[in-house]
């Protein structure tokens, strides 16, 4: 899985039925840190309500279709976790604002 | 699959219900002379690997089976820990 920092959401009226009633959000990796990486942004599908500014855990490829709810839906990229802390290298590098 | 170091942990608190009760490690990758492969991912750990360990880990949907007993959202899984390399 990758980090990655929600930064804007998708509307789209017309799309294929399986997504109906699906958050899209637009997303960049980040590193340990939650700075970002470099790389085109990615769209991913949310069932966790995670908002613009969250660092989140982003699941991709076929495995996305494993996430809750997913077997039958066209989607490579879901957020299965909303990140609270991350430890790397024995530091602290990562800590959610409360 | 893959080499990797053992690096450390993520902590989420709100996740997808099947992945409650499982270790989220942070690895990076490395080929077999210690060489790093690209950036520190995020893994499923069904080994109970230690920090700083060496470990294998299996990427894409393969990960999906590697937390014993479960299938789960995941595309990078510890499957087994390094005790030596030849």
């Amino acid at each position: 899985m990758e980090i990655a920092r929600v930064k804007g959401t998708v509307v789209a009226t017309r799309k294929d039925s399986k997504l109906e009633g699906y958050k899209m959000l637009i997303l960049q990796t980040a590193d340990v840190s939650g700075n970002d990486r470099a790389g085109a942004p990615i769209v991913a599908l949310d069932t966790l309500d995670s908002g613009v500014g969250d660092l989140v855990l982003v699941v991709r490829g076929s495995s996305a279709r494993q996430a809750m709810n997913m077997s039958a839906t066209p989607v490579d990229a879901v957020i299965i976790g909303i990140i609270d802390n991350i430890e790397y290298s024995g530091k602290t590098t990562f800590k959610a604002a409360k | 699959m893959k080499l990797a170091i053992v690096k450390g942990n993520v902590v989420c608190t709100i996740k997808d219900p099947q992945l409650e009760g499982v270790k989220l490690r942070i690895i990076q990758p490395v080929d077999s002379g210690g060489k790093l492969q690209g950036g520190p991912i995020v893994a499923v750990d069904g080994v109970s690997a230690g920090d700083e360990q060496v470990v294998w880990w299996v990427a894409a949907r393969e990960a999906t089976y590697g937390i014993e007993g479960k299938k789960i959202p995941a595309d990078a899984a510890i499957v087994g820990i390094v005790d030596q390399l030849g």
